[in-house]
């Protein structure tokens, strides 16, 4: 008995013991998925790491900068299904944003995400194992270059934000982390783009399309101080743009303008209309574009995952019938105003390139809210171009053409038409002859001829806003007012284009901070600074 | 091995019988209407030997002059009876339920209902079979004070909420489930039926659920299903409904004139063109009721179960054979659920070892469309239909709200859009498991009440849901460019292994109850998914990916994760002549949720116990007062119930981007979230006094229980500004407290040939967050209407979730108004307003109306609840009724589209202002709401929603006992039972009754409504 005794009480140790001294059974590694104090310590996981800071660049589904950027300007319209689609972008166009609008929570949100991978990854930099000559350096400059780049949409959208260089230790530092100025946010962007440009490299071979090179670089840091002059000082009060030891007035920006066209590495595509060849992306005339594809299969409608173009279903024709079934059916936002159409000289291929005039293309389609009967050509989804997998609306391997070597030459034209007249007539007419014919070309050229020739070169590219603003808010609000007195007489839906108002407490149509920001912040630390959202 | 058998073969026949044997004989009836009763087994005791009574209860054996007869019968308490030299003895048996001394379960074992010193609501199964509800946790709605049950929809098998004792979490408020030893989710329940459920145990305060240690924060419920009983004769029977459902209520919309003539105004009021001229008004006379469209009238809803209990001396068995099938109300052949389920339970003797099975398969068949979602496909597309819209046109051809001018966005055709739903999960479950359980009494008597116990049980689990999307093209927004085919599946996958040592002693008049136990538990859930396009079959029928064809468009997925706990438990039951109790546990817990710096909690409770009743000093009252007995209890729980990995930062790959001329996709990485290397468990303390009271003769009893439960640590993810760039980490962050009174009262009573019984429990339950661990000291979540977000919030001093937003004042009559309504400067605080629109309280006296006037408007949480049951009996009719009520909560009213001009409105908007007098409720119809009516949220969407709700009743004839012996059955009944039958509420949605998380809780976007039920059933027992 005794016997039997012992020997149950033995199994009964064992079980017990078992269960109670096996400490690995609690220690779990993930089986989907790398720890962060494993990652950071090869090459490819350190590039992976700036993938991630490109991505960020990428992502802009519901505040895709050029189409708002478009939509406020005098060359499109909101449209939409009706007054209240897409509401954020409609009282952004209206002057009547509240803290509370998705866009400007969207793109604070998608600015600061990038800024976080790019810190996180120069904090993590040091500790990768480098193996390859110079990677280290490239990669750094790269994610300088797109630090740089998300520091300059929070200055030209909001104004005042807090900088934030790394990673800091605990959620709460950042509660407290103070509000800067347009100036110093200005001087952050010039310390990084001017590291990035000393370390980038001036060729991108055909494998690494897409990575940022040195002209694509300067091409921005010229794009920023053209703002910087024609709008931050006057209305913004900032003063010489500089990192702090390096002022970057128009002699810096011309000889880094000259520098690109002297590299030889871009030239204008003879046809303009090749440029819009789905065929055709990363040309010779790409500084920098936005890479989109199909390959991601993408299918999140609720945002960080939608990696093909989405602005494409945004700008094409609702319910299109006829063209031989080329359009694929879209939302028809921002469609272009006739001001716009109206700015083509007659005969200019670039209209027809730039417009699609869907009352002349196709049998029917949806008259939507203020249907212009036009829609962006260049970027508008087509069929032919469906995705395979995911939803076809996320899908659209239709890179943005964010700089081309055209907006290089009108740049450096203007910057140039006083002090170089000759060499920046010859800038000018390289872009106007391209597209208008050696008959075309101008001896003489004024601002407003610059302006014109930016206009129908870059309509539907998201920079016009930009070239407003930079030539006085009083310009900026009359070319808004007169796309509306633009529309013509006898169209069937005159309520939908009642004039919208600019509004000069905008600020250029900044927008507010967050709403959700201010609640989730200590108070006081971040304040509206934009007076219409005081 | 050898020498177990050895024992098991002296234990079954070391008692042998050598005494004297006499005839006794005797008649079996019932204590309760005096009926005899066939098939009661009488065996002597420490033998197998025995016998059954015959159909008229009588029975006659030998047996020895000096042994004991024991009479046993299913649903009767068992009596043993010394035989005494007696040749005749009669016994009345009398029902399970009546004694005080029933059985309680408690964790990891058994206790007398008089001994218990913690709050422990026991539910029995019969009780649970009177509602035709699909998950029997449904059933416990209204059945024990304190437990708050909310349906999440109508739709079949959809999950439900069960919150005990209020929220105390921020995060997964439900208890834990532990069905037959194996922890579950609530979800995991669809594979029971109510026939099957023996009891349910519902632990309430931390001393009892503190076993459960980290787990039990929000409590645990104990589902035990039914087993054989010994000596009993093998007892079929069948139980079946079939009923017919439908919606109680239907919203009262605008018909299609009313609807043109309220969108034109609300078009001509924002400064636009009318959107429908005179002859439009004229030519579209089309009236389509969406509701009628969508809903599914009398739709069928029926249950079959065939059950086979029994058992032997050694042997006791259960089995069950159970078939559910029930169409939803919305959306007829898109939404339905069917189960066919077979359990089994065996228990073997075996000298001194029992061995059990139990197994549990369940064939689970469901479709379902969005139940609760204003972007989704149900009752919100309905609701807002325009009534103009045709379901088609008259060449067959959908008919959508753009073909009328009128781009509706997400809102289109709704049938048209069930009609490209085709999706369906099938879920194939086993779950069982096995125990052996040593007595080492049996073995050597010096080790009497010496009990172990090891128990294995497990869940398998494969979910696999099978899509077809055909090509379609409905509108702007509702198209497809090709079809797809689609295919998930899932398997969730669990075991735990659990050892218990238990050791019983009494010393006289002190009676000890010592356990120890350890568990291990994990669980594992894979996933793959795929999909591809371009079928060559156009239907779902053959919708898989094999009959795809574009190889570009294949899309696939799959992962896997897995979660473990370790514990030790011991538990220390005293108690001093019955009288005086004392228990205490501890429990240390080990989650792989946790990091090294937490890994571990420890989770201790004390519980004492005084049957007053029992004290001498009573004896004088002992007529009158039956059981008193107050009771303490303190303890602590645990709560693990977050995501994997908190505690460490997992770096995903999901950020893409292409390089390179032919877009090579590089997948980028990051972490996923923010880290918290410290994060720890959440801890619930509780608190409870109670009193049990039962006098005239037992029949009225009294449970009334106080507590005061703390929870701290929550696991918050705390709002962080976007500022951090990436997710938020999830913390220890923050306190909340429920405090309330339970009170459950019944009362049963034989008067004559009536038999009534009646209960009545209520609680009231208050709670307040005491502290928020982040800087602004608040959580917020919850979407209202479409751009309404943070609808909920909580901050220190508030209940655990409020309606937040702005308070109205009426409508502005008159420019007048808007221009006397300035701030301290004389500004206007409403410049964009119009006469028509709503006024808004400047809450912060800031001089304008923003986010910082958002102010409480109430809770979606009720004050009080309570049920209401009610049993009669007579002459073989017996009828139930069951009332539920929950009082003080409110809804927030998201069910129509505010920001799209164009969706239809309820009737009430005929009301809307239309000039100085008209209203000061509905403000102005507008296309271009500049005052922000519709998007600000205020208490316009905020509305009452108590609601009292007659959940049950159910009118049953059992044949009379001469009918059934001619039939040769042992029971038959007949019922008719409605179902929801009235529902009195002032809210005007479609159910007051909306579940869900913390943060979605109470927000109607257009809910599945619980349906209407009218059912006709039987039992046949055999």
């Amino acid at each position: 008995m005794k016997k039997n005794i012992l020997f149950i009480i033995s199994i009964l140790a064992l079980t017990f013991g078992s269960i109670s001294c096996k400490k690995s059974f609690l220690e779990l590694e993930p089986k989907t998925g790398q720890v962060e104090a494993n990652y950071y310590k090869t090459e490819d996981q350190a590039f992976l790491a700036v993938t991630a800071v490109y991505d960020a660049y990428a992502v802009q589904n519901w505040e895709f900068i050029p189409t708002m950027s478009d939509i406020f300007s005098d060359d499109a319209f909101c449209g939409g299904a009706n007054v209240n689609d897409m509401s954020q972008w409609q009282e952004m166009e209206m002057s009547k944003m509240t803290p509370e609008n998705n866009s400007a929570s969207d793109l604070w949100n998608r600015l600061y995400s990038g800024i976080y991978r790019a810190n996180l990854y120069l904090g993590k930099e040091d500790g990768v194992n480098w193996v390859t000559d110079g990677l280290k350096d490239r990669l750094e400059a790269e994610t300088l270059f797109l630090r740089a780049y998300f520091y300059w949409d929070l200055v030209r959208s909001y104004g005042y934000a807090p900088i934030i260089t790394e990673v800091l230790p605990s959620v709460e530092d950042y509660k407290t982390i103070p509000q800067n100025t347009p100036d110093e946010i200005f001087t952050q962007i010039a310390s990084d783009l001017l590291k990035s440009i000393a370390v980038l490299p001036v060729h991108i071979p055909a494998s690494e399309k897409g990575r940022v090179s040195k002209g694509a670089a300067q091409a921005l840091l010229a794009r920023i101080y053209m703002y910087h002059e024609g709008f931050a000082k006057p209305v913004l009060g900032v003063s010489n743009w500089t990192d702090g030891s390096t002022t970057i007035d128009k002699g810096y920006v011309v000889s880094a303008l000259e520098d690109i066209i002297a590299s030889g590495e871009y030239q204008l595509l003879p046809n303009y209309a090749d440029l819009w060849d789905w065929e055709n992306q990363n040309n010779a005339e790409s500084l920098l574009e936005i890479q989109y594809s199909d390959k991601a299969k993408s299918g999140d409608w609720g945002g960080w995952n939608i990696n093909g173009n989405f602005a494409s279903v945004w700008y094409s024709v609702r319910n299109p019938d006829g063209d031989n079934d080329a359009i694929f059916p879209g939302w028809s936002l921002g469609v272009p105003t006739w001001s716009l159409y109206n700015e083509f000289e007659d005969g200019d291929p670039r209209r027809d390139a730039t417009i699609y005039n869907a009352d002349e293309k196709l049998n029917s389609y949806t008259h939507a809210f203020m249907n212009t009967g036009f829609f962006n050509k260049k970027y508008m989804a087509l069929n032919a171009y469906i995705g395979s997998g995911g939803d076809p609306s996320h899908n659209f391997p239709r890179n943005f053409v964010d700089i081309r070597y055209a907006e290089v030459l009108l740049m450096a034209a203007e910057l140039e038409m006083d002090d170089q007249p000759t060499k920046a007539l010859n800038y000018f007419n390289q872009v106007r002859t391209r597209s208008l014919g050696a008959d075309a070309a101008k001896s003489s050229i004024t601002l407003d001829d610059i302006y014109h020739e930016r206009r129908v070169e870059f309509g539907g590219e998201g920079l016009r806003k930009w070239d407003l603003l930079r030539r006085g808010q009083d310009y900026t609000a009359s070319k808004i007012a007169e796309s509306f007195s633009d529309v013509p007489a006898g169209v069937t839906n005159p309520d939908d284009f009642a004039p919208r108002v600019y509004d000069p407490n905008t600020w250029g149509g900044m927008f507010p901070v967050p709403a959700s920001e201010l609640r989730n912040t200590n108070s006081g630390v971040l304040m509206q600074m934009v007076p219409a959202y005081k | 091995m050898k020498r177990i058998l050895f024992f098991l073969f002296c234990s079954v026949f070391s008692v042998s019988l050598y005494a004297q044997e006499i005839s006794v004989s005797g008649r079996v009836t019932s204590k309760e209407d005096g009926q005899s009763l066939p098939g009661v087994s009488v065996v002597i005791q420490g033998t197998t030997s025995g016998t059954i009574t015959d159909i008229d209860g009588n029975y006659a054996l030998k047996a020895p002059a000096n042994g004991t007869l024991v009479f046993s019968y299913i649903g009767m308490q068992t009596q043993s009876i010394n035989v005494d030299g007696r040749s005749t003895i009669d016994v009345a048996l009398e029902g399970q339920n009546v004694g005080v001394d029933e059985v309680v379960v408690v964790g990891y074992g058994t206790q007398k209902k008089s001994l218990v010193t913690g709050a422990i609501s026991k539910v029995g199964g019969e009780e649970l079979s009177k509602t035709a509800d699909m998950r029997v946790t449904q059933a416990l709605q209204g059945k024990t004070a304190g437990v708050v049950i909310s349906s999440n929809s109508g739709q079949p098998g959809d999950n439900i909420s069960v919150r005990i004792r209020g929220i105390g979490t921020n995060g997964d408020a439900e208890p834990l489930y532990i069905i037959d030893g194996l922890p579950m989710s609530g979800s995991g329940t669809d594979f029971l039926s109510s026939n099957d459920i023996e009891s349910i145990e519902v632990l309430k305060d931390a001393a009892s659920a503190a076993i459960y240690g980290a787990r039990g924060a929000n409590g645990v419920i104990l589902i035990t299903t039914k087993k054989g009983r010994k000596d009993s004769k093998m007892t079929v029977s069948y139980d079946g409904y079939y009923g017919l459902q439908n919606p109680w209520r239907k919203l009262r919309l605008l018909d299609g004139q009313q609807y043109m003539m309220l969108t034109n105004e609300a078009a001509i009021n924002g400064g636009l063109a009318p959107k429908f001229s005179a002859e439009d008004m004229a030519n579209y006379t089309n009236n389509t009721d969406w509701q009628d469209e969508m809903f599914y009238y009398d739709a069928p809803k029926q249950n079959h179960s065939i059950s086979l209990t029994g058992g032997g001396d050694k042997i006791t068995y259960s089995s069950s054979l159970n078939y559910f099938k029930q169409d939803g109300i919305v959306a007829k052949g898109k939404s339905s659920y069917e189960k066919f389920a077979y359990r089994i339970n065996t228990v073997s003797e075996f000298g001194f070892m029992k061995f059990g099975t139990n197994l549990n398969l369940a064939h689970i068949t469901s479709r379902g469309i969005d139940t609760n979602n204003h972007f989704g496909n149900g009752l919100a597309q309905a609701v807002n239909m325009p009534p103009i819209v045709p379901v088609k046109f008259e060449d067959g051809s959908w008919a959508t709200p753009e073909d009328f001018g009128l781009g509706l966005q997400e809102i289109t055709n709704p049938i048209a859009l069930l009609d490209q739903l085709h999706s369906e999960t099938k879920t194939n479950k086993l779950i069982g498991g096995l125990f052996a359980e040593i007595d080492f009494g049996k073995i050597n008597s010096a080790l009497n009440g010496l009990k172990f116990k090891s128990t294995y049980s497990g869940e398998f689990s494969l979910v696999d849901t099978r899509g077809y999307t055909p090509f379609y093209n409905l509108d702007a927004l509702h198209f497809t460019t090709t079809d797809q085919a689609s295919r998930s599946m899932d398997i969730w996958s669990r075991w735990n292994f659990e050892n218990v040592l238990t050791y019983d002693k009494s010393i006289e008049e002190h009676h000890f109850t010592l356990m120890a136990g350890t568990t291990a538990f994990k669980d594992m859930h894979d996933n793959l998914s795929g999909s591809k396009k371009d079928v060559i079959f156009n239907d779902f029928a053959h919708s898989y990916i094999d009959n795809a064809t574009d190889p570009e468009s294949m899309n696939t997925g799959g992962g896997y994760s897995e979660h473990t706990v370790a514990s030790l438990f011991g538990r220390v039951n005293y108690d001093f002549m019955n009288r005086y109790m004392l228990t205490a546990t501890l429990r240390r817990d080990g989650s792989s949720r946790f990091g090294s710096e937490n890994k571990y909690g420890y989770f201790p409770s004390v519980a004492a116990g005084w049957v007053v009743s029992r004290e001498n000093f009573m004896s004088s009252a002992s007529d009158a007062v039956d059981l008193l007995k107050l009771r303490l209890s303190w303890g602590q729980n645990g709560n693990e119930n977050i995501g994997d990995f908190g505690y460490t930062s997992i770096i995903g790959n999901q950020n893409i981007y292409y390089f390179g001329d032919s877009k090579t996709q590089y997948n980028g990485t990051q972490p996923t979230k923010i880290a918290n290397p410290s994060l720890k468990w959440e801890t619930s303390e509780q608190t409870n006094a109670g009193i049990d009271f039962a006098t005239l003769g037992n029949s009225l009893r009294v449970t009334l229980d106080y507590y005061v439960k703390t929870t701290k640590d929550w696991l918050v993810t705390a709002p962080v500004p976007l500022l951090v760039g990436n997710s938020a980490p999830t913390i220890n962050g923050g306190s909340v407290r429920n405090s309330g009174f339970e009170a459950e009262v019944s009362y049963k009573k034989q008067l004559g040939k009536l038999y009534l019984e009646t209960s009545v429990n209520g609680a009231y339950n208050k709670n307040e967050v005491l502290d928020i661990q982040n800087s602004e000291k608040r959580l917020q979540g919850g979407d209202g209407g479409f751009g309404q977000s943070g609808v909920l919030y909580a901050e220190v001093g508030t209940p655990m979730g409020v309606f937040y937003g702005v308070k109205t004042d009426g409508i502005f009559q008159t420019p007048e108004e808007i221009a006397a309504y300035t701030n301290a400067d004389g500004g206007l605080i409403q410049p964009k307003a119009k006469p028509g629109d709503i006024k808004f309280l400047d809450a912060n006296g800031d001089g304008a109306i923003t986010d910082a006037d958002r102010v409480s408007l109430g809770s979606p949480y009720p004050d009080f609840t309570g049920g209401f049951n009610l049993s009669l009996e007579y002459a073989g009719f017996d009828f139930n009724m069951f009332l539920y009520a929950a009082l003080g909560q409110e809804v927030y009213d998201a069910t129509r589209r505010y920001d799209m001009n164009g969706t239809n409105y309820r009737e009430d908007w005929l009301n809307r202002w239309t000039g100085p007098g008209t209203s000061n409720y509905y403000p102005r119809v507008t296309f271009v709401d500049d005052n922000q009516n519709m998007k600000t949220v205020s208490d316009f969407f905020v509305h009452d929603a108590s609601f009292v709700r007659l959940r049950n009743m159910t009118v049953g004839y059992t044949l009379p006992k001469s009918v059934l012996d001619f039939l040769k059955i042992r029971k038959l009944r007949f019922y008719v039972s409605a179902e929801n039958l009235l529902t009195f509420t002032k809210y005007k949605g479609y159910d007051p009754e909306i579940g869900g998380g913390v943060f979605s809780n109470g927000i109607d976007h257009d809910i599945y409504p619980q349906a209407r039920t009218v059912m006709g059933g039987i039992n046949v027992t055999f």
